[in-house]
Protein backbone atom coordinates (compact mmCIF):
# COMPACT_ATOMS: atom_id res chain seq x y z
CA UNK A 1 0.00 0.00 0.00
CA UNK A 2 1.37 3.38 -0.99
CA UNK A 3 1.45 5.96 1.77
CA UNK A 4 2.15 9.64 1.45
CA UNK A 5 4.25 10.72 4.41
CA UNK A 6 2.70 13.57 6.32
CA UNK A 7 4.53 16.84 5.91
CA UNK A 8 4.09 19.46 8.57
CA UNK A 9 3.35 22.21 6.16
CA UNK A 10 2.85 25.20 8.36
CA UNK A 11 2.50 26.26 11.95
CA UNK A 12 0.75 29.57 12.28
CA UNK A 13 0.65 31.40 15.57
CA UNK A 14 -2.26 33.78 15.18
CA UNK A 15 -1.40 35.35 18.49
CA UNK A 16 0.27 34.17 21.67
CA UNK A 17 -2.65 31.92 22.45
CA UNK A 18 -3.87 30.44 19.20
CA UNK A 19 -1.99 28.26 16.76
CA UNK A 20 -3.02 26.48 13.56
CA UNK A 21 -1.16 23.48 12.14
CA UNK A 22 -1.82 22.45 8.54
CA UNK A 23 -1.23 18.76 7.83
CA UNK A 24 -1.17 17.02 4.48
CA UNK A 25 -1.01 13.42 3.26
CA UNK A 26 -1.41 10.29 5.33
CA UNK A 27 -1.26 10.42 9.10
CA UNK A 28 0.08 6.88 9.41
CA UNK A 29 2.62 5.00 11.46
CA UNK A 30 5.56 5.80 9.21
CA UNK A 31 5.07 9.53 9.67
CA UNK A 32 3.95 9.57 13.27
CA UNK A 33 7.34 9.05 14.87
CA UNK A 34 8.77 12.38 13.70
CA UNK A 35 5.54 14.34 13.54
CA UNK A 36 4.59 13.36 17.08
CA UNK A 37 7.69 14.94 18.55
CA UNK A 38 7.01 18.27 16.85
CA UNK A 39 3.35 18.38 17.80
CA UNK A 40 4.04 17.53 21.43
CA UNK A 41 6.65 20.29 21.58
CA UNK A 42 4.07 22.67 20.15
CA UNK A 43 1.47 21.60 22.72
CA UNK A 44 3.95 22.22 25.54
CA UNK A 45 4.17 25.86 24.46
CA UNK A 46 0.75 26.24 26.07
CA UNK A 47 -1.49 27.52 23.30
CA UNK A 48 -4.96 28.23 24.58
CA UNK A 49 -6.32 26.86 21.30
CA UNK A 50 -4.49 24.53 18.93
CA UNK A 51 -6.25 23.82 15.64
CA UNK A 52 -5.09 20.82 13.59
CA UNK A 53 -6.21 21.32 10.01
CA UNK A 54 -6.85 17.82 8.62
CA UNK A 55 -8.70 18.92 5.50
CA UNK A 56 -6.02 17.50 3.22
CA UNK A 57 -5.14 14.45 5.30
CA UNK A 58 -6.34 11.48 3.27
CA UNK A 59 -6.04 8.67 5.78
CA UNK A 60 -5.21 8.13 9.42
CA UNK A 61 -4.35 4.93 11.25
CA UNK A 62 -4.34 4.07 14.94
CA UNK A 63 -0.83 5.44 15.40
CA UNK A 64 -2.08 8.76 14.07
CA UNK A 65 -5.05 8.61 16.41
CA UNK A 66 -2.72 7.86 19.32
CA UNK A 67 -0.73 10.95 18.47
CA UNK A 68 -3.89 13.07 18.58
CA UNK A 69 -4.67 11.58 21.98
CA UNK A 70 -1.26 12.59 23.34
CA UNK A 71 -1.58 16.14 22.05
CA UNK A 72 -5.08 16.35 23.50
CA UNK A 73 -3.89 15.16 26.91
CA UNK A 74 -1.06 17.67 27.12
CA UNK A 75 -3.30 20.55 26.18
CA UNK A 76 -5.99 19.46 28.56
CA UNK A 77 -3.64 19.33 31.54
CA UNK A 78 -2.36 22.81 30.70
CA UNK A 79 -5.76 24.39 30.23
CA UNK A 80 -5.60 24.40 26.45
CA UNK A 81 -8.02 23.16 23.81
CA UNK A 82 -7.45 20.97 20.76
CA UNK A 83 -9.75 21.41 17.80
CA UNK A 84 -9.70 19.07 14.81
CA UNK A 85 -10.71 20.89 11.65
CA UNK A 86 -11.76 19.64 8.25
CA UNK A 87 -12.23 15.96 9.06
CA UNK A 88 -13.71 13.96 6.23
CA UNK A 89 -14.12 10.45 4.85
CA UNK A 90 -11.79 7.88 6.37
CA UNK A 91 -10.30 10.29 8.91
CA UNK A 92 -13.72 11.08 10.31
CA UNK A 93 -14.65 7.39 10.36
CA UNK A 94 -11.53 6.56 12.37
CA UNK A 95 -12.19 9.32 14.90
CA UNK A 96 -15.73 7.99 15.28
CA UNK A 97 -14.63 4.35 15.44
CA UNK A 98 -12.30 5.19 18.34
CA UNK A 99 -14.99 7.35 19.99
CA UNK A 100 -12.72 10.38 20.08
CA UNK A 101 -15.54 12.42 18.60
CA UNK A 102 -17.11 12.20 22.05
CA UNK A 103 -14.25 14.07 23.71
CA UNK A 104 -12.46 16.07 21.05
CA UNK A 105 -13.78 19.22 19.47
CA UNK A 106 -14.27 19.08 15.73
CA UNK A 107 -15.06 21.78 13.21
CA UNK A 108 -15.69 21.73 9.52
CA UNK A 109 -12.96 24.26 8.84
CA UNK A 110 -10.16 26.25 10.44
CA UNK A 111 -12.26 29.38 10.14
CA UNK A 112 -15.11 27.78 12.03
CA UNK A 113 -12.68 26.54 14.67
CA UNK A 114 -11.30 29.99 15.28
CA UNK A 115 -14.73 31.51 15.66
CA UNK A 116 -15.86 28.69 17.96
CA UNK A 117 -18.63 28.00 15.47
CA UNK A 118 -18.44 24.25 15.62
CA UNK A 119 -19.39 21.13 17.51
CA UNK A 120 -18.11 20.55 20.99
CA UNK A 121 -17.63 22.90 23.87
CA UNK A 122 -14.72 24.53 25.56
CA UNK A 123 -13.63 21.75 27.92
CA UNK A 124 -10.49 23.54 28.93
CA UNK A 125 -12.25 25.53 31.65
CA UNK B 1 -1.47 -14.27 -13.92
CA UNK B 2 -5.23 -13.98 -13.90
CA UNK B 3 -7.45 -11.77 -11.78
CA UNK B 4 -7.30 -8.19 -10.71
CA UNK B 5 -7.67 -8.64 -7.01
CA UNK B 6 -5.25 -7.82 -4.22
CA UNK B 7 -4.43 -11.52 -3.99
CA UNK B 8 -4.92 -13.78 -6.98
CA UNK B 9 -4.92 -17.57 -6.74
CA UNK B 10 -4.36 -19.40 -9.98
CA UNK B 11 -4.43 -23.17 -10.30
CA UNK B 12 -3.34 -23.81 -6.72
CA UNK B 13 -2.63 -27.45 -5.96
CA UNK B 14 -1.47 -28.42 -2.49
CA UNK B 15 -0.10 -31.62 -1.02
CA UNK B 16 0.87 -33.04 2.30
CA UNK B 17 3.37 -35.61 1.19
CA UNK B 18 1.62 -37.56 -1.55
CA UNK B 19 -1.83 -36.65 -0.29
CA UNK B 20 -3.39 -33.89 -2.38
CA UNK B 21 -5.66 -31.55 -0.47
CA UNK B 22 -6.28 -28.71 -2.93
CA UNK B 23 -7.08 -29.19 -6.59
CA UNK B 24 -6.65 -26.38 -9.09
CA UNK B 25 -8.13 -23.69 -6.87
CA UNK B 26 -8.58 -20.36 -8.62
CA UNK B 27 -10.09 -17.10 -7.38
CA UNK B 28 -9.28 -13.49 -6.59
CA UNK B 29 -9.54 -11.57 -3.35
CA UNK B 30 -10.83 -8.06 -4.02
CA UNK B 31 -9.43 -5.10 -2.13
CA UNK B 32 -11.29 -3.51 0.74
CA UNK B 33 -13.88 -6.29 0.88
CA UNK B 34 -14.70 -9.31 3.00
CA UNK B 35 -14.07 -12.70 1.41
CA UNK B 36 -15.43 -15.70 3.28
CA UNK B 37 -14.06 -19.17 2.67
CA UNK B 38 -16.48 -21.93 3.67
CA UNK B 39 -16.68 -25.66 3.54
CA UNK B 40 -17.03 -28.79 5.61
CA UNK B 41 -14.30 -29.93 7.94
CA UNK B 42 -11.33 -31.25 6.07
CA UNK B 43 -12.22 -29.58 2.78
CA UNK B 44 -8.95 -27.66 2.59
CA UNK B 45 -9.95 -24.29 4.04
CA UNK B 46 -7.13 -24.15 6.55
CA UNK B 47 -4.60 -25.34 4.00
CA UNK B 48 -5.71 -22.59 1.66
CA UNK B 49 -5.38 -20.09 4.48
CA UNK B 50 -1.87 -21.34 5.23
CA UNK B 51 -0.87 -20.66 1.65
CA UNK B 52 -2.35 -17.17 1.75
CA UNK B 53 -0.50 -16.16 4.90
CA UNK B 54 2.75 -17.74 3.80
CA UNK B 55 2.93 -20.65 6.19
CA UNK B 56 2.80 -23.12 3.31
CA UNK B 57 4.78 -22.33 0.20
CA UNK B 58 3.17 -22.34 -3.21
CA UNK B 59 4.67 -23.13 -6.58
CA UNK B 60 5.44 -20.36 -9.09
CA UNK B 61 2.41 -19.13 -10.98
CA UNK B 62 -0.11 -20.13 -8.31
CA UNK B 63 -0.32 -17.24 -5.86
CA UNK B 64 0.07 -13.53 -6.57
CA UNK B 65 0.09 -10.52 -4.31
CA UNK B 66 -0.98 -7.81 -6.71
CA UNK B 67 1.43 -8.60 -9.55
CA UNK B 68 4.08 -10.30 -7.47
CA UNK B 69 4.44 -14.08 -7.62
CA UNK B 70 4.57 -15.02 -3.96
CA UNK B 71 6.63 -18.13 -4.69
CA UNK B 72 9.43 -15.83 -5.79
CA UNK B 73 9.49 -13.49 -2.82
CA UNK B 74 12.77 -13.31 -0.98
CA UNK B 75 13.08 -13.15 2.80
CA UNK B 76 12.94 -9.35 2.91
CA UNK B 77 9.84 -9.26 0.71
CA UNK B 78 8.14 -11.88 2.88
CA UNK B 79 8.93 -9.69 5.88
CA UNK B 80 7.29 -6.74 4.15
CA UNK B 81 4.23 -8.86 3.37
CA UNK B 82 3.92 -10.07 6.94
CA UNK B 83 3.96 -6.46 8.16
CA UNK B 84 0.99 -5.78 5.91
CA UNK B 85 -1.11 -8.59 7.28
CA UNK B 86 -2.74 -9.51 10.56
CA UNK B 87 -3.75 -13.06 11.44
CA UNK B 88 -6.22 -14.29 14.01
CA UNK B 89 -5.60 -17.99 14.45
CA UNK B 90 -8.40 -20.29 15.50
CA UNK B 91 -6.72 -20.92 18.83
CA UNK B 92 -5.76 -17.26 19.24
CA UNK B 93 -2.10 -18.21 19.84
CA UNK B 94 -1.55 -15.76 22.69
CA UNK B 95 1.71 -15.74 24.60
CA UNK B 96 0.74 -17.17 27.97
CA UNK B 97 3.50 -15.41 29.88
CA UNK B 98 2.42 -11.93 28.74
CA UNK B 99 -0.58 -9.91 29.79
CA UNK B 100 -3.31 -9.25 27.28
CA UNK B 101 -2.02 -5.72 26.66
CA UNK B 102 1.53 -6.97 26.27
CA UNK B 103 0.31 -9.53 23.76
CA UNK B 104 -1.32 -6.79 21.71
CA UNK B 105 1.86 -4.72 21.91
CA UNK B 106 4.12 -7.47 20.54
CA UNK B 107 3.72 -6.66 16.81
CA UNK B 108 4.21 -2.96 17.52
CA UNK B 109 7.38 -3.55 19.47
CA UNK B 110 8.77 -5.93 16.84
CA UNK B 111 7.79 -4.10 13.66
CA UNK B 112 7.70 -0.41 14.58
CA UNK B 113 9.80 2.23 16.26
CA UNK B 114 6.90 3.87 17.96
CA UNK B 115 7.54 5.21 21.46
CA UNK B 116 6.25 3.32 24.45
CA UNK B 117 3.42 5.73 25.21
CA UNK B 118 2.11 5.60 21.65
CA UNK B 119 2.17 1.80 21.78
CA UNK B 120 0.31 1.86 25.07
CA UNK B 121 -2.42 4.08 23.64
CA UNK B 122 -2.73 1.94 20.51
CA UNK B 123 -3.16 -1.15 22.69
CA UNK B 124 -5.88 0.59 24.70
CA UNK B 125 -7.71 1.49 21.51
CA UNK B 126 -7.44 -2.02 20.05
CA UNK B 127 -8.61 -3.64 23.25
CA UNK B 128 -11.58 -1.32 23.39
CA UNK B 129 -12.47 -2.16 19.79
CA UNK B 130 -12.77 -5.84 20.71
CA UNK B 131 -14.54 -5.18 24.01
CA UNK B 132 -11.64 -5.94 26.33
CA UNK B 133 -10.66 -2.48 27.52
CA UNK B 134 -10.83 -3.57 31.18
CA UNK B 135 -8.76 -6.69 30.69
CA UNK B 136 -5.39 -5.39 29.57
CA UNK B 137 -3.61 -6.51 32.73
CA UNK B 138 -5.14 -9.99 32.77
CA UNK B 139 -3.15 -13.04 31.78
CA UNK B 140 -4.53 -15.18 28.95
CA UNK B 141 -5.19 -18.01 31.37
CA UNK B 142 -7.62 -15.77 33.23
CA UNK B 143 -9.78 -15.23 30.16
CA UNK B 144 -12.57 -17.28 28.71
CA UNK B 145 -12.09 -18.87 25.31
CA UNK B 146 -14.11 -16.18 23.64
CA UNK B 147 -12.16 -13.44 25.37
CA UNK B 148 -8.88 -15.01 24.30
CA UNK B 149 -10.15 -14.95 20.74
CA UNK B 150 -10.95 -11.26 21.03
CA UNK B 151 -7.52 -10.58 22.51
CA UNK B 152 -6.03 -12.41 19.56
CA UNK B 153 -8.02 -10.21 17.22
CA UNK B 154 -6.79 -7.08 18.98
CA UNK B 155 -3.23 -8.29 18.43
CA UNK B 156 -3.94 -9.10 14.80
CA UNK B 157 -5.16 -5.52 14.40
CA UNK B 158 -2.27 -3.89 16.25
CA UNK B 159 -0.41 -2.78 13.13
CA UNK B 160 -3.56 -1.67 11.30
CA UNK B 161 -3.01 -4.37 8.71
CA UNK B 162 -3.94 -3.90 5.11
CA UNK B 163 -5.07 -7.52 4.99
CA UNK B 164 -6.66 -9.37 7.89
CA UNK B 165 -6.94 -13.15 7.95
CA UNK B 166 -9.38 -14.59 10.45
CA UNK B 167 -9.68 -18.31 11.09
CA UNK B 168 -13.03 -19.33 12.57
CA UNK B 169 -13.73 -16.06 14.40
CA UNK B 170 -17.03 -17.20 15.89
CA UNK B 171 -15.92 -20.52 17.31
CA UNK B 172 -16.30 -20.49 21.07
CA UNK B 173 -18.30 -17.27 21.09
CA UNK B 174 -21.89 -16.82 22.15
CA UNK B 175 -24.23 -15.50 19.43
CA UNK B 176 -24.26 -11.96 20.80
CA UNK B 177 -20.49 -11.70 21.01
CA UNK B 178 -20.15 -13.33 17.60
CA UNK B 179 -22.51 -10.77 16.12
CA UNK B 180 -20.46 -8.01 17.73
CA UNK B 181 -17.36 -9.41 16.13
CA UNK B 182 -19.07 -9.45 12.75
CA UNK B 183 -19.98 -5.80 13.18
CA UNK B 184 -16.41 -4.98 14.12
CA UNK B 185 -15.06 -6.67 11.00
CA UNK B 186 -17.44 -4.65 8.86
CA UNK B 187 -16.48 -1.45 10.67
CA UNK B 188 -12.82 -2.19 10.01
CA UNK B 189 -13.54 -2.72 6.35
CA UNK B 190 -15.40 0.56 6.16
CA UNK B 191 -13.20 2.74 8.38
CA UNK B 192 -9.77 1.39 7.51
CA UNK B 193 -10.41 -0.19 4.13
CA UNK B 194 -9.03 -3.47 5.43
CA UNK B 195 -9.23 -6.42 3.06
CA UNK B 196 -10.57 -9.25 5.18
CA UNK B 197 -10.45 -12.99 4.56
CA UNK B 198 -12.51 -15.11 6.92
CA UNK B 199 -12.56 -18.88 7.20
CA UNK B 200 -15.75 -19.97 8.90
CA UNK B 201 -18.41 -22.61 9.24
CA UNK B 202 -21.00 -20.13 10.39
CA UNK B 203 -23.32 -19.62 7.45
CA UNK B 204 -25.35 -16.88 9.05
CA UNK B 205 -22.24 -14.89 9.87
CA UNK B 206 -20.82 -15.46 6.41
CA UNK B 207 -23.95 -14.17 4.70
CA UNK B 208 -23.98 -11.17 7.00
CA UNK B 209 -20.43 -10.03 6.37
CA UNK B 210 -19.30 -11.43 3.03
CA UNK B 211 -18.90 -9.42 -0.13
CA UNK B 212 -17.64 -12.63 -1.74
CA UNK B 213 -18.04 -16.25 -0.66
CA UNK B 214 -16.07 -19.31 -1.67
CA UNK B 215 -17.26 -22.85 -0.97
CA UNK B 216 -14.66 -25.59 -0.94
CA UNK B 217 -15.37 -29.30 -0.98
CA UNK B 218 -12.75 -32.04 -0.90
CA UNK B 219 -10.11 -29.59 -2.02
CA UNK B 220 -12.04 -28.23 -4.96
CA UNK B 221 -13.67 -24.85 -5.34
CA UNK B 222 -17.37 -25.42 -5.93
CA UNK B 223 -18.57 -21.85 -6.25
CA UNK B 224 -17.34 -18.28 -5.94
CA UNK B 225 -19.73 -15.38 -5.80
CA UNK B 226 -21.77 -13.02 -3.73
CA UNK B 227 -23.74 -14.55 -0.86
CA UNK B 228 -26.83 -14.36 -3.05
CA UNK B 229 -25.15 -16.12 -5.95
CA UNK B 230 -23.84 -18.85 -3.65
CA UNK B 231 -27.25 -19.39 -2.11
CA UNK B 232 -28.73 -19.68 -5.62
CA UNK B 233 -26.16 -22.27 -6.67
CA UNK B 234 -27.49 -25.47 -8.21
CA UNK B 235 -24.45 -27.47 -7.16
CA UNK B 236 -25.64 -30.42 -5.08
CA UNK B 237 -22.80 -30.23 -2.58
CA UNK B 238 -23.23 -26.49 -2.17
CA UNK B 239 -26.94 -26.97 -1.52
CA UNK B 240 -26.16 -29.75 0.94
CA UNK B 241 -23.74 -27.46 2.78
CA UNK B 242 -26.10 -24.51 2.85
CA UNK B 243 -29.08 -26.59 3.94
CA UNK B 244 -27.03 -28.43 6.56
CA UNK B 245 -27.85 -31.86 5.20
CA UNK B 246 -25.54 -34.34 6.85
CA UNK B 247 -23.48 -36.77 4.89
CA UNK B 248 -25.20 -39.53 6.84
CA UNK B 249 -28.16 -39.18 4.52
CA UNK B 250 -25.97 -39.71 1.49
CA UNK B 251 -23.99 -42.64 2.87
CA UNK B 252 -24.05 -45.73 0.78
CA UNK B 253 -25.72 -48.01 3.32
CA UNK B 254 -25.41 -51.09 1.15
CA UNK B 255 -21.67 -50.71 0.83
CA UNK B 256 -21.39 -50.01 4.53
CA UNK B 257 -23.28 -53.18 5.49
CA UNK B 258 -21.33 -55.21 3.00
CA UNK B 259 -18.16 -54.10 4.62
CA UNK B 260 -19.51 -54.61 8.14
CA UNK B 261 -21.22 -57.96 8.04
CA UNK B 262 -20.33 -59.24 4.62
CA UNK B 263 -23.79 -58.85 3.19
CA UNK B 264 -26.12 -56.17 2.01
CA UNK B 265 -29.63 -55.51 3.28
CA UNK B 266 -32.12 -58.30 3.23
CA UNK B 267 -34.16 -58.54 0.03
Amino acid sequence: MQSNAVVLIDVRWLNTQQAVVDLHGDLRMAAVASLRKRLLQLARKNPRILVLNLATVQTIDTAGIAMLVEVFRILQTRGGRLILAGLHNQVLKMVQLTHLDKVMDMCDSVEAALTSDCRGQDRSS
Amino acid sequence: MKGQGLINVSGLNSFYGNHQVLYDVEFSIPRHQVTVIMGVSGCGKSTLLRHLIGLKPSYPGQLFLEHQDMAKLDAREWGCYRRRIGVLFQSSALFNSLTVAENVAVPLRVHSRLPQETIRIICQIKLHLVGLSSFGEYMPSQLSGGMRKRAGLARALAMDPEILFVDEPSSGLDPITAAGLDELLLALRDALGVTIIVVTHELESAIRIANQMLVLDKGRLLVVGTPQEVQNSNDERVMQFLRRISDQQLTDTETYLAGLVGRRTKP
